[in-house]
């Protein structure tokens, strides 16, 4: 079954190559009569290419690619390169006169070739055994050949070489220096003559190793055998791949394609000794530069072009370059970089992810740059944004705070207008029955301490109004020494019925030092006043045994202190932030004005007014004013009365 | 003039002049009371008032127009203002239109019995 099969693919395979052949031949003889029709003078110079290989070797395709460009370039016009095959890929089987034959009936009718070439071994022998009927008069370039072929045969004076040397021991070398375990050797050489060739000369090269190594020939396999092998082969194995062409059976392969499957089913490292098949899953070594090989071809064969003896364009045969490696394969079959040849050229390096996606990285990092800068602007300006939000608050309340107590001057400053009135018709009609009762004959008793009192009373009404009138007015205030233990005292008369009739307990905690402060007596009873009556309201759901106010007043150095202690229920944190504003209350009758005029005469005074909330219960009111400077030796004849006023210590 | 000086009173709060009338009686003629400036000075000439007692804050005209009206067409007659008013520039500007004297509505001391004490004392 197999043996059929393998025949049958003789036959096909013998068949593409006959018309792959006729087919270059047809072409070739196309151009050769295209070349004749045209002028003699310019004719472009024709070269008679003979190939070892067809199409699909890769070394030979790079080489023959380079070699036109090269040659085109060096000789400055279209040269006309006639390519046969006459190597084993050619038309297989096929008797060698043959070709010959065919070939001299394409130049029957012609000029013979400017130049006849051979590339690659095969070539190099074929030409050499049929000098004399291809176009002996005609200068003959053996190209990429190796130098052992012209050995044996010297150049003659019409005929020269770029030959190279291919150090197949070095990439043994190579070999057991980066994978020193290495024991066996798989050879891919291709089959038939080529592979005959190479196996008889290599066996004889590789004779050094032969302690070391076991090297295995696959000249006589198919390629289907072949990849079996290389798919089973055991451990510390490698495989040389030299070239393909033709297996054993006789089938033409492309090495692209004999690469490829060999890469994949190969369970060792492959190894190959030309540059075109780097890339193609060899491992490396020290590799023939192909390129640089037609171009040492493409010097010569121009010269030559251009009139030169061949004889004296001798070139010193190519030698293999540095070591080159791939760092895919190298990575596959875990060898390490420590390992390869000093000198060596690793290629296929894993981008690293900087060299991979530097632009990417280096936009992202712009773009993130950019975002955080922007996000920082942002923040920036939202909370300066923030800012002028607050102080627009914080002015829009002092303007509202001033626009309040503008209006609470200007009421103030009305009623206590109006209230001059009735107070005025008051204090004279008073006056009045004060002159009548002096000039009655008969005494009035009782009504006259009435009358008095009625008088005292609507003089401290006036009084009351016309301070805070002007104060409210001018911000102006009416400045005595005054002891503020008096001002305590006439403040908690003022209060006394209040503080009766709510069961409340007053305590006073006074120095016993004078407690002098600069100020306006009257007004300085009103911020008293209001601090006893907050208290007192602040006191309204305290239980009655537990209504407690401590009025208590210190001095020190420079300041006077004066502090009203409830126990009532204490103040929330917002109405701390805003009590002293206009309008700001929690008595459901109340205008929230109070405590904003006690504030405002305690400022007049130079003082600070401050609320907190006792530990316990209920809030602390605290009125700190400057002292008085008194000289020592001042009487102090308000304290005198003071002290007679004050006796009882608790008022209730 | 002779007998008890003749004070004709211009305020428009009736419990004022009242309360006022009745301490003044004591001493003074009280000829009259306005309670506005119209008739202001047809009152003083028929009424032969030496000192009229003049509130500022009339509903017709301005006090200081009214007591401009006076001095120019009774020179021979005191003008007192009675004020509410406490701002010292009021009290300028009521000397300024001629006034003689310029009493607070609420005054505690006795201000208004000693001016008229003295305007009395003047006369004689």
């Amino acid at each position: 079954m197999h043996g059929q099969h393998a025949s049958a693919r003789v036959d096909g395979q013998g068949r593409r190559s006959l018309c792959r052949a006729l087919g270059m031949a047809v072409l070739g003889g196309l151009m050769v009569i295209a070349a004749a029709s045209s002028d003699a003078q310019q004719a472009p110079k024709q070269v008679l290419m003979l190939q070892s290989l067809h199409r699909g070797n890769l070394v030979l395709d790079q080489f023959i690619g380079d070699f036109r460009v090269q040659l085109d370039e060096r000789v400055g016009e279209s040269v006309n390169v006639v390519p046969m095959v006459v190597g084993p890929t050619g038309f297989v089987g096929a008797p060698n006169q043959a070709a010959v034959d065919y070939i001299r009936s394409l130049y029957a009718d012609r000029p013979p070739p400017d130049l006849v070439m051979s590339v690659g071994g095969p070539a190099a022998a074929f030409v050499r055994q049929y000098r004399r009927q291809l176009f002996p008069e005609a200068p003959l370039l053996f190209a990429s050949v190796d130098e052992r072929y012209l050995r044996n045969a010297p150049l003659t004076d019409n005929e020269t070489a770029v030959a190279v040397v291919n150090d197949f021991p070095r990439l043994i070398d190579d070999i057991l220096q980066v994978l020193p375990d290495t024991k066996q050797v798989f050879m891919i050489v291709g089959s038939g003559s080529l592979g005959q060739f190479w196996r008889r000369v290599l066996e004889g090269e590789f004779t050094r190793f032969r302690d070391r190594l076991t090297f295995i020939w696959s000249d006589d396999l198919s390629l289907t055998d072949i990849l079996g092998r290389v798919a089973s082969l055991p451990s510390h194995s490698a495989i040389v791949y030299l070239t393909f062409g033709t297996d054993a059976l006789g089938g033409a392969y492309a090495d692209e394609q004999v690469l490829a499957s060999l890469h994949a089913a190969a369970k060792a490292p492959m190894f190959g000794a030309f540059t075109p098949l780097f890339g193609h899953g060899i491992v490396g070594g020290s590799l023939m530069s192909i390129g640089g090989l037609a171009r040492k071809t493409a010097d010569v064969a121009s010269q030559i072009l251009k009139g030169a003896p061949p004889s004296s364009l001798r070139t010193q045969a190519q030698s293999p370059g540095e070591p080159t490696f791939d760092s895919r394969e190298l990575e596959r079959w875990g060898i390490p970089e420590s390992r390869l040849p000093g000198g060596s050229v690793v290629q296929f390096r894993s981008p690293s992810l900087w060299a991979e996606y530097k632009r990417a990285v280096l936009a992202a990092v712009a773009a993130l740059i950019f975002q955080s800068l922007l996000i920082a602007w942002l923040l920036y300006e939202r909370r300066a944004r923030q800012r002028a939000e607050i102080d627009s608050r914080r002015n829009l309340t002092l303007a509202a705070d001033a626009d309040r107590r503008q209006t609470i001057a200007a009421l103030t400053s009305s009623i206590a207008h109006e209230l001059k009135q009735p107070l005025s018709s008051i204090l004279h009609n008073a006056q009045a029955l004060q002159i009548a009762a002096e000039r009655s004959p008969s005494p009035l008793g009782p009504a006259e301490e009435i009358l008095a009192d009625i008088k005292a009373e609507a003089v401290l009404a006036a009084q009351i109004i016309e301070r805070h009138r002007l104060w409210l007015r001018t911000h102006q205030i009416q400045k005595t020494a005054v002891d503020i233990r008096s001002v305590i005292s006439d403040s908690l008369a003022l209060v006394a019925h209040d503080v009766g009739i709510r069961q409340i307990e007053t305590i006073l905690d006074l120095s016993s030092t004078p407690c002098r402060v600069t100020g306006d007596p009257v007004l300085l009873v009103q911020v008293l006043v209001n601090l006893l009556r907050n208290a007192v309201d602040a006191l309204a759901e305290t239980p009655p045994g537990t209504r407690r106010i401590t009025i208590g007043s210190k001095v020190n150095t420079a300041n006077v202190e004066v502090s009203v202690h409830d126990t009532g229920a204490g103040l929330s944190a917002e109405l701390l932030d805003n009590l002293f504003s206009p309008f700001v209350t929690t008595k459901p009758h109340g205008l929230g004005i109070g405590l904003a005029i006690t504030q405002g005469i305690v400022q007049a005074h130079d003082g600070t007014l401050t609320v907190q909330n006792n530990p316990d219960a209920g809030a602390t009111f605290t009125v700190v004013l400057p002292r008085h400077a008194t000289p020592r030796s001042e009487p102090s004849r308000a304290l005198d009365s003071l002290d007679s006023r004050l006796t009882t210590g608790r008022g209730g | 003039m002779s007998g008890r000086l003749r004070v004709l009173i211009v305020d428009d709060h009736p419990s004022v002049v009242r309360a006022v009338s009745r301490l003044l009686a004591f001493d003074y003629d009280v000829v009259g009371a306005l309670s506005h400036a119209k008739g202001m000075l047809e009152a003083a000439r028929s009424l032969h008032a030496e000192v009229i007692l003049l509130d500022l804050n009339l509903p017709d005209i301005d006090g200081l127009t009214a007591c401009r009206q006076v001095i120019q067409a009774h020179p021979d007659i005191k003008v007192v203002v009675f004020t509410a008013a406490d701002d010292p520039n009021t009290k300028r500007r009521a000397f300024e239109a001629g006034a003689c004297a310029v009493v607070d509505k609420v005054e505690f001391g006795g201000e208004l019995l000693s001016t008229l004490k003295g305007l009395d004392a003047g006369r004689n």
